[in-house]
């Protein structure tokens, strides 16, 4: 058990830029936090810093408010699960799992049943004489969350664990992670490119991009409230919509208009002027019978139906904000509205939505949230 | 079908050509000595008919074999392990401990590979004779255990080892020492044992050295050993050519133990995923 503080933590390699910059984190002790990002972005350099793999080129790194820069991995008491498991190819489950005791120089007695008991919790019993060849990937990835809560690690690391497996299993490992951190209650980090992984595992998920954190916060604030444009648009199946705003005004006040909607600023805005406007799929509402709330008519482009719902992609009335992340051409120049499943619709239709003006957000000329 | 016997044959032939010498050898080594200059034109060289193993008694009974025998074990055991020893290290250091220098001496080892030892033996004859150091067992076997040869096999093999396996064991608690014996070497079974048989088959038959080297019969190795029995009165064929066998049978039969791993070894050097 272990808080765990990065403190303004820089690294770079001698042939590239910073890959992690000037990163700040406490992870308070017992929390699982996730760090979720796109490939590159340095999250598993992170954890790999906290591992002692690599040595930050600046700034501290603490467990329970030691500075351990300088320590090796082993005295670190950290333990990690990588995604391809690094099993040792030649030493059976049972001595995969006693090896890291029996580097540590416990008593054979105390090796076998701590071995013995970390089968159980992870039901490998029947697989301790295997060797890691004769496993299937989801044993193989047991195996190596095995050896890493053998020995009661001060914080367990896990870079990307579950993405080498079929989604089924990913889903049905996702659990068993989640409720074994739980029981346990150990400090957790896990680095993970999938938001849905994220979401669903994380205490708390830290966003990176670029080496540099973006969003730290509950899964639900950082959907909600997506701190710039890169969280808003790489959070969410599909993300959010993001468009160039132009405020206009008239004798009501400030407003933008999104195609015929009247889309008025929230006054906690203040002076601040917007200069982009964010929308989640669901902020677009086909159930507005009163028609409270401004609403609009756009055409459908394509339709996507996932049983339970459909996502609907249709005419976008603004401009789309250039740098969206990860998005086809296609789907940026359109705006993807989530409605029910029982509204069957076509390509070519027309249809009005109201506009949830509660829920649309707004970023200023640098991409942070304002409001 | 026609194409696949007509390979068998072919690859048969081709075999058997290779193979006729060491057969005459053996055959020849077990035979009278008259017998073995009077058939060596005809089928009848390849007919052990009467054998005999007076030959072997020969060998024994007119040079100290046995004492070139351990000689040549006891060079080539030292080199292979002790270079298989330093070698790995050094091969490991290149690949995966961050130095500095470390390039620079990386193509240096590349560099040498290409530099054949007999261009050196004059040079390091003279430099060991000025240190007064010859004809023991030591000078057979210092110069040869760091192999530039082995130091590369070792570095490609462990350059495409998944890295993950040493973090993994560091982070479970393992120095780097232990990292390199208890996870690296028992998943490095093909590259020593390559590395051990072309060795064993390069320094085994090292002739050169041990001429410059030695000069009696204490420290003599068995490639030395037979060119003297070659050259001792009276020359008798049997008798070389049951030197001959004694000479060969011990690194056939090592080669055929090792050759499963080395077979893998040399497959998979440098061209791992």
């Amino acid at each position: 058990m272990a808080q765990v503080d990065f403190k303004n933590v820089s690294k770079r390699f001698a042939d590239v830029n910073a890959v992690v910059h000037d990163f700040s984190l406490c992870v308070p002790d017992g929390e699982l936090l996730v760090l979720l990002g796109p490939s590159g972005c340095g999250k598993s350099t992170t954890l790999r810093l906290l591992a002692g793999l690599e040595q930050p080129t600046d700034g501290e790194i603490l467990l329970d408010g030691q500075v351990v820069n300088d320590w090796s991995p082993q005295r670190r008491n950290v333990a990690m699960v990588f995604q391809n498991y690094a099993l040792y190819p030649h030493m059976s489950v049972r001595q995969n799992l006693a090896f890291p005791l029996r580097m540590r120089r416990q008593p054979r007695v105390e090796i076998a049943a701590k071995v013995d008991e970390t089968a159980r919790l992870l039901e490998l019993g029947a697989l301790l004489e295997r060797k890691p060849a004769q496993l299937s990937g989801g044993q193989r990835q047991r195996v190596a969350m095995g050896r890493a809560l053998v020995r009661d690690p001060a914080v367990f690391l896990m870079d990307e664990p579950l993405s080498n497996l079929d989604a089924k299993l990913r889903v049905q490992l996702r659990g068993e992670i989640a409720r074994l951190q739980q029981r346990l209650g150990t400090t957790t980090l896990y680095v993970t490119h999938d938001q849905t992984e994220a979401m669903t595992l994380g205490h708390r998920v830290a966003v990176m991009q670029a080496g540099v954190l973006q969003q730290l916060g509950s899964p639900q604030e950082l959907y909600d409230r997506p701190s710039n444009l890169f969280v808003a648009g790489f959070l969410g199946s599909p993300p959010m919509n993001l468009f160039e705003a132009k405020v206009q005004r008239d004798a009501q006040g400030a407003f933008v208009s999104f195609g015929t909607a009247r889309v008025p600023l929230p006054t906690a805005l203040g002076a601040d002027a917007p200069a982009y406007l964010g929308l989640r799929p669901e902020a677009l509402r086909h159930d507005d019978p009163e028609g409270v709330l401004p609403d609009v008519t756009l055409t459908v482009l394509s339709v996507e139906p996932l049983g339970y719902e459909q996502i609907v992609y249709l005419t976008a009335p603004l401009a789309p904000v250039a740098s969206a992340p990860e998005t086809e051409a296609e789907v940026k120049n359109s705006v993807a509205a989530r409605l029910p499943a029982d509204y069957p619709l076509s390509a070519g239709e027309s249809i009005t939505l109201g506009i949830d003006v509660d829920k649309v957000r707004y970023f200023d000329r640098n991409g942070e949230a304002l409001g | 079908m026609l194409k696949r016997i007509s390979l068998i044959v072919l690859l048969t032939l081709t075999a058997l050509c290779y193979l006729a010498p060491v057969a005459l050898m053996i055959i020849g080594s077990l035979k009278p000595d008259a017998r073995v200059l009077a058939e060596a034109g005809s089928w009848l060289a390849f007919v052990p008919e009467g054998a005999t193993l007076d030959n072997y008694r020969d060998v024994f009974a007119r040079v100290p074999f046995e004492r070139y025998l351990l000689s040549s074990l006891w060079i080539n055991a030292a080199i292979v392990l002790l270079g298989l020893l330093v070698n790995s290290f050094a091969g490991y250091a290149l690949a995966r401990l961050r130095w500095p220098g470390r390039k620079a001496v990386l193509a240096v080892v590349i560099a040498l590979l290409v530099i054949p030892f007999e261009a050196i033996a004059v040079p390091l004859f003279y430099q060991l004779s000025a240190l007064g150091w010859r004809d023991d067992h030591a000078v057979q076997i210092i110069p040869f255990v760091a192999n530039p040869l082995a130091i590369y096999l070792f570095y490609s093999f462990f350059l495409a080892l998944p890295r993950e396996l040493e973090e993994a064991a560091r982070i479970d608690g393992a120095g780097v020492l232990r990292t390199f014996f208890t996870v690296i070497v028992p998943n490095s079974k093909p590259v020593f044992a390559t590395v051990a048989i072309v060795t064993l088959l390069f320094y085994w038959g090292i002739y050169l050295w041990p001429l410059l080297m030695t000069t009696g019969d204490h420290a003599r190795p068995l490639p030395l050993a037979i060119a003297m029995f070659h050259t001792l009165p009276p020359l008798q064929w049997g008798d070389i050519f049951a030197f001959g066998a004694m000479m060969v049978v011990p690194v056939l039969v090592l080669f055929v133990v090792l050759q499963r791993w080395f077979v893998r070894g040399v497959a998979t050097a440098g061209i791992r995923e």
